[in-house]
This record gives structure tokens, C-alpha cells and sequence, in this order.
């Protein structure tokens, strides 16, 4: 008995040791992708059977693959593409969203993770801060002036690390029925859209609605720049130096802040409860991304005939816009057949393919909506139209610090609408501590 | 001394025969041998992260470059404590620490003073008490979330249905009041356990005591000042360090509701901790908080041992 308490005494923290130590790093990242999160990496489904054992395998990532809908649509596009061709296959992988950004980038930074590989603009900027991303300046074929405007976004120092994968705008979306009952037009200017906000807004029923609290920080984010943007201000100059405390941005603001003093959005909302309350008729106006009206649309069909929608009523016509990029992983050992696929995405057939899986969204090209698109999804024209002055949220030269400036900003606003400090006040403090960022 | 009273050792051996002054090897191996485990554990999970913590506190490291920090000594320290938010971020751990291991020892006792009784169905109380305890703390924030909703909220509607407030009133999104919902809903998801642990330690005191002060006419609030505190009072001290360390430590119920605001209502320690290091992608300055949070649950135990000691004088045994 004590012998044999003795030898398990002995074998079983050997056990621990090597189980501590964990296994080899996989040297293959289409072997890789399992690596961080087996439980959330899966190929999509209804993947096509493997080839003919003569191609290169390239593993491709993206959230998209595991929605429903979006996810089989894009499928097809992937088996189209091997059955054209028996040089390379791909293989989709979908991690699901909420994981997506820390499961790839722990994969990326373990050296492993697929070939290509799906990003937020965030996570795009620091991928290629980090050398996770290949520079495929030579190795992408189309011209780029061939592609849109928002396609310089994918470059650094004048070298590409990525193509768009697709482009979200926002527009101003409008329940047209409650804006007739309350004898309003559509409008067309900031002061419009303040008084049909005013005239809308009635009882349980709002003229407006936008995110306004830090537990959506990054939500915020979008929704605020498109005020700034709007109202021609910016986060940052051309050359990086941060532009937070100018005029415009403080007027913006200033906007931003009268809706909610005025009691014009659901306070304390967020997007999914205010989203709800649109689709069952309690918001009359909200300026929001070309995915939503489809939402809106999916959850009340007779809402449909109530909504329009039009280019945000502001001064300027810059718009928020949600790029995602696609790039090749530097740890992949086939980046010419990753980058040959890419090429494959960018002709303008692919194009019209990738926009119709979308749902319509802009993609790297610029493209006139399908008609039978437009007709079944009216808001797509209006999008389409914005599209070409789509801004990234990432101020521009400080792409890396995004997250920390955007915190540092929101908390002053913050202060603003919760603490009623003065604006300006609020933007002075909230430049000195970007300055101070930027610097470090 | 009688042949009776001749007690061989485990190994046949008589007193003064062979052996008895020194102890088999094997024996003293055995302990170490059986503890070994632990300590393997302890080293692998506990020691070596805790040390690979001071060590990226040192350095300014990026998230995705986990390896490829720079040392930067104690910088990371020196922005701590020169960071305006400092002060603030302390006061609101303080505050959140102190409010909710109170709360979780009044419910707690109460909680475990009535499931101490006798009454009927007394089992099933016992078994529903967990239920806040048992449920998932993500599951938990999120419903919450939606309970506090300003404009739909259950927690609103009866409120005012009491006449507490006239009106539906903002919680999440109001400074003066987030902390207060979080702590609501940290108290509920944390009592149980409170409850229990106290459910235990009441039962361990004899029937004896409480009878010798019913006869001395003792009323129930002196009962438990002379009776029921001293007799719990070792347990009453480890579950409040326990208490303590989990408050420092806690995060999805914050982040889940708030992310530490509205103005930095509700942002503690670990939230920025989580916001530096995998936001901002700061993954040495979050080391950093999370040092300063080790500091701080070590002097919450030094604090526990000197109460201990100090019970201990006075004949009380934690």
C-alpha cells in the first residue's frame, strides 16, 4: 500500500508537468486553426468535398460563414470558385463573432491561425502594426483604380495589407408614417431633423434614437462620428495630430447632446432595444447602418411600406463607415495561392456575387445595385449613393490607438450628457489626454 | 512501567529496541510525496502566472506581441499613480468592495438566521437559497440588464406601482444610481453563499449555550452579542476575506452591465485592468493593475491574519 502510494506520489505530478507543458506548435496553419478554441473553429457548413488531392489548400476565416443565410450564400460563392479551377482550394472557417477578433489574433500571434483571414478595421490596423499580415501590394493583380475610393484604407506606407471585403455606410432611416401623422417632411438639414424629432416625439413614441452610454462604447463610436463627420469636424488631421477640440467636433456634440437633453431618444437604450422599438413603430428616425432596414423589415414585414430612407440630413456628407478587410496571413505557407484567390474575388463577376451574398452591401468595387435588388431592398440605392464618402471611425494616422482615443473621448461626452460639464470643456480635457496618448 | 503498558512501535519494535530514535526513510518521504500534487499545481497555475505578471508589468508589451515586450521598469507603476483616474478608480473599488461584502454578510446572516429555525418546508428554503449562487453570472448581468431598462424595466414598473418613485427613473445610464444597480445585483448573486457558510457555523453551537441565555432572560439581540457572534465569529472572518478578494476581483457582472461607467460610475479595478490589456491592447499597463490588485488582496489577508491573531488572544480560534 505505501509503495503503492509512493510510485503515484511520483507518476502523478509528472502527469501535471506534462500536461502543463502542453504539445508541439503546429507548424501548418491550415492544421492551426484548431489551435485556440477548438470549440468555436469550424468549417462551414456544407463545405464542398475535397479536390482532387492535387490543389494547394488555403484556409479561409470569417465570421460571415456561421450566419445564417449570408453564411450558405457565401458557401456557394467558395465552391463556385473550386470547381473552376484545380489549382486551389478553400476552405472556409467560421468562428462566431463575439469571438472572432481574440480567437484569430491569439492564433496569428501563437504563429498559426488560416491563411486568410477576415478583420474589423481594428483589429486589420494592428494585425498589420504587428507583421501578422502579408504585404500583397505585388501579388494583387487588379488596378486600383479599378476599385473604390475606400480601397486606399487597406494601404500603409503606400503598401497593401489587405483588400475590402465589404463596406457598411450609414443613412438616415425614417418611419414615414409617423413623421405624415405628425405633419412633417423628411429632412433635409440638421435644423429639420431636429424639428421632426421634436414633432415625433410623443408619449412612449420617439422622434429619435442613437447610443449614447459607454456599455456600447464601441457602437457609440460609430454613432457619434457620424455627427462629427457630419458636421465636418474630424478626430484627427491628415497628418495624425488629434483635432478633437475644434469647433466643429464641439458643435456636434453640442447636437448630440440636445437630443438627449430635450428627451428626443430613449435614454439609457441601447441599439437592441431601440432597434425593437423602431421595428414595432416607437422610433420615427434613427441614423444607422444599410444591415439594418433588413433587420427591421425581417422582424415586422409590414413595417416596410412605413420606412424611406435618404443620406444623413448634415452639412457635410462624410459618413461612418464599417470596413472589413480581408488579408493574408503571414504565417501561411501558401500566400501566392491565398493572394490567387484574392485575385479571383476582385473581378468584377466575383463582385456582383460577393454584393448579392451580402445582402447588398458595398464591396471593394463600386458598383451600381442590381435591379432586382433595389427592388426588393430600396434602402441599398441610398447606401450605395453614401458609400463613396464612407470615413473610417480609426482617426486617421492613429489607427492604432483607436480603442485608447475612443475611450479617452467618450468619457468626456460622457461627463456631458451625464454630468452636464460643458462641452467644450469636456473636448479640451478630452484632447489633452489624446495629445498625451499619442505622444506616449 | 507493565508489560501491558509496553506499547510497541508500528514496526514491532519495543521501546528502547531497535529503530525507535529514528524514523524509516519512506515515512518521512510520504507527506512530501502526497502534497506534491498540490504543489505542482500551485506552481504551474498560480505562481508562475503571478510571476509572469511582474514581470510584463516591467515591460510595455502589446497584446498581439506577447513575447516581444520592452522593459520599460516601473513606468507602467509611475502612470498608475500619476493618472488622474487613479483616485477615482480606487475610491469606486473601495466603495463597491465595502458595500458589497456588507450587504452579502447582513442578507447572508439574516438569511441564515431564518434557515436556522425550524418551520416547515425549511429543506426546500435551504435549496432555493443557491439558486442566485448557481446561476451563471453572465446569464444573471444580462437579465438584469434588461430589468433595469428604463423604459421596460420590471425593476422601474414597481417602483412605481409602490409609489417608491413617481416616475420610471434611469439606472444603468445614471451616475447616481449604476452603482447602486450593480450592487444589487452583486449582493443577490453573492449571499447564498454567505447564507450557507453562516448556516454552518450557527449549527455548530451547542443547544446548551442558548438555553443557559434563555435562562439568564437574555433578549435575542443580546443573544447574539454574547451567544451566536463569538461562536461564529472565526467563520465570519474567513468568509468576509473570501468576500473581499472576490469583490476585488469581480468583472463580468460590471462589464456586462455598465463597462464601468456612466463617468466612470462603476469602473473598478478590473474593469480597466480588462480595458488596458485586451481593449487598448496594453497588455503590460493591465499587468500593471492587476499587481496593484495583488497588492491590495494581500493586505486584505495580512489584515484577516492580525483580526485572527488577535481573536486568538482573546480565546476564540479562527
Amino acid at each position: 500500500m505505501a509503495r503503492g502510494i509512493k510510485i503515484l506520489g511520483l507518476v502523478f505530478p509528472l502527469i501535471l508537468v506534462l500536461a502543463a507543458c502542453g504539445g508541439e506548435q503546429p507548424t501548418d496553419p491550415a492544421e492551426d486553426v484548431g489551435a485556440a478554441g477548438d470549440e468555436e473553429t469550424q468549417t462551414g457548413e456544407g463545405a464542398a468535398p475535397e479536390g482532387n488531392g492535387n490543389e494547394v489548400t488555403v484556409t479561409w476565416s470569417n465570421w460571415q460563414f456561421a450566419e445564417p443565410g449570408r453564411g450558405e450564400r457565401l458557401q456557394t460563392l467558395v465552391d463556385e470558385y473550386n470547381a473552376s479551377q484545380d489549382e486551389v482550394f478553400v476552405e472556409t472557417v467560421s468562428i462566431p463573432y463575439p469571438r472572432y477578433a481574440e480567437t484569430i489574433t491569439t492564433q496569428l500571434g501563437g504563429g498559426g491561425g488560416p491563411d486568410i483571414v477576415n478583420f474589423d478595421a481594428d483589429p486589420f490596423f494592428l494585425a498589420v502594426d504587428s507583421e501578422f499580415l502579408v504585404d500583397i501590394t505585388d501579388m494583387i493583380e487588379v488596378d486600383t483604380e479599378e476599385l473604390a475610393r475606400y480601397d486606399a484604407t487597406a494601404f500603409f506606407d503606400d503598401r497593401r495589407y489587405g483588400i475590402v471585403w465589404e463596406a457598411l455606410n450609414y443613412g438616415l432611416i425614417m418611419n414615414k408614417t409617423l413623421l405624415e401623422e405628425a405633419g412633417v417632411e423628411a429632412p433635409t438639414t440638421y435644423e429639420e431633423l431636429l424639428e421632426a424629432a421634436r414633432a415625433t416625439t410623443t408619449g412612449g413614441q420617439y422622434g429619435f434614437a442613437f447610443r449614447h452610454t459607454l456599455a456600447e462604447e464601441t457602437g457609440w463610436w460609430f454613432d457619434l462620428s457620424n455627427w462629427v463627420y457630419g458636421f465636418c469636424g474630424s478626430w484627427t488631421d491628415s497628418e495624425g495630430n488629434p483635432t478633437i477640440n475644434t469647433p466643429e467636433v464641439a458643435e456636434a456634440v453640442s447636437a448630440y447632446q440636445q437630443f438627449i437633453e430635450e428627451g428626443l431618444i430613449p435614454r439609457g437604450t441601447d441599439a437592441a432595444t431601440y432597434r425593437r422599438m423602431a421595428w414595432e413603430g416607437l422610433v420615427a428616425m434613427m441614423i444607422d447602418n444599410s444591415a439594418v432596414p433588413a433587420i427591421l423589415i425581417e422582424e415586422t414585414p409590414e413595417i416596410a411600406d412605413d420606412l424611406a430612407y435618404a443620406p444623413i440630413p448634415f452639412e457635410c456628407p462624410e459618413n461612418t463607415q464599417i470596413s472589413i478587410f480581408t488579408g493574408v496571413n503571414a504565417n501561411s505557407e501558401h500566400p501566392e495561392a491565398a493572394a490567387q484567390f484574392m485575385n479571383y474575388l476582385l473581378q468584377e463577376d466575383t463582385q456582383e456575387q460577393v454584393m448579392l451574398a451580402l445582402g447588398g452591401s458595398a464591396t471593394a468595387r463600386e458598383m451600381d445595385t442590381p435591379e432586382e435588388l433595389a427592388e426588393s431592398n430600396p434602402w441599398l440605392p441610398v447606401y450605395a449613393e453614401v458609400a463613396p464618402d464612407g470615413k473610417l471611425v480609426a482617426p486617421e494616422g492613429q489607427e492604432l490607438l483607436t480603442a485608447e482615443i475612443r475611450t479617452a473621448v467618450l468619457r468626456q461626452v460622457d461627463r456631458v450628457i451625464n454630468e452636464g460639464v460643458d462641452v467644450q470643456e469636456a473636448l479640451d480635457e478630452a484632447q489633452a489626454e489624446v495629445e498625451s496618448i499619442v505622444a506616449r | 512501567m507493565t508489560e501491558s503498558a509496553v506499547r510497541l512501535n508500528t514496526h514491532g519494535h519495543a521501546p528502547g529496541g531497535q529503530g525507535e530514535g529514528r524514523r524509516p526513510r519512506k515515512r518521512v518521504l510520504a507527506p512530501y510525496l502526497l502534497i506534491a500534487p498540490a504543489v505542482v499545481y500551485l506552481l504551474i497555475f498560480q505562481a508562475y502566472p503571478l510571476l509572469e505578471g511582474g514581470r510584463l508589468s516591467l515591460t510595455q508589451t502589446s497584446l498581439l506581441q506577447p513575447r516581444s515586450g520592452r522593459f520599460v521598469g516601473l513606468a507602467n507603476y509611475g502612470e498608475i499613480l500619476t493618472s488622474p483616474r487613479f483616485l477615482e478608480v480606487g475610491l469606486i473599488t473601495s466603495i463597491y468592495t465595502l458595500a458589497s461584502v456588507l450587504g452579502a454578510l447582513a442578507l447572508g446572516m439574516a438569511a441564515a438566521l431564518l434557515m436556522n429555525r425550524p418551520f416547515r418546508g425549511r429543506g426546500f428554503v435551504r435549496s432555493a437559497v443557491t439558486i442566485p449562487w448557481a446561476a451563471p453570472q453572465v446569464a444573471v448581468a444580462l437579465i438584469f440588464v434588461w430589468m433595469f431598462n428604463n423604459q421596460y424595466g420590471v425593476i422601474n414598473f414597481l417602483l412605481t406601482s409602490l409609489g417608491v418613485q413617481d416616475d420610471y427613473g434611469r439606472w444603468l445610464d445614471n451616475p447616481d444610481r449604476a452603482l447602486i444597480a450593480v450592487l444589487t445585483v452583486t449582493v443577490w448573486k453573492i449571499f447564498p453563499i454567505t447564507a450557507l457558510v453562516l448556516l454552518a457555523a450557527l449549527q455548530a453551537i451547542p443547544d446548551e449555550l442558548y438555553e443557559a441565555s434563555s435562562i439568564d432572560g437574555a433578549d435575542p439581540v443580546n443573544v447574539f452579542k454574547t451567544v451566536i457572534l463569538p461562536g461564529i465569529a472565526p467563520t465570519l472572518l474567513v468568509i468576509t476575506l473570501f468576500l473581499t478578494i472576490w469583490s476585488l476581483r469581480r468583472f463580468e457582472i460590471i462589464w456586462l452591465m455598465t463597462q464601468g461607467g456612466p463617468a466612470g460610475a462603476t469602473g473598478t479595478l478590473v474593469v480597466d485592468l480588462y480595458r488596458e490589456a485586451f481593449r487598448h491592447s496594453r497588455l503590460g499597463y493591465g499587468a500593471t493593475l492587476g499587481m496593484v490588485g495583488v497588492l491590495v488582496s494581500t493586505l486584505a489577508t495580512a489584515a484577516f491574519f492580525a483580526v485572527s491573531q488577535r481573536l486568538n488572544r482573546k480565546g476564540i480560534t479562527a
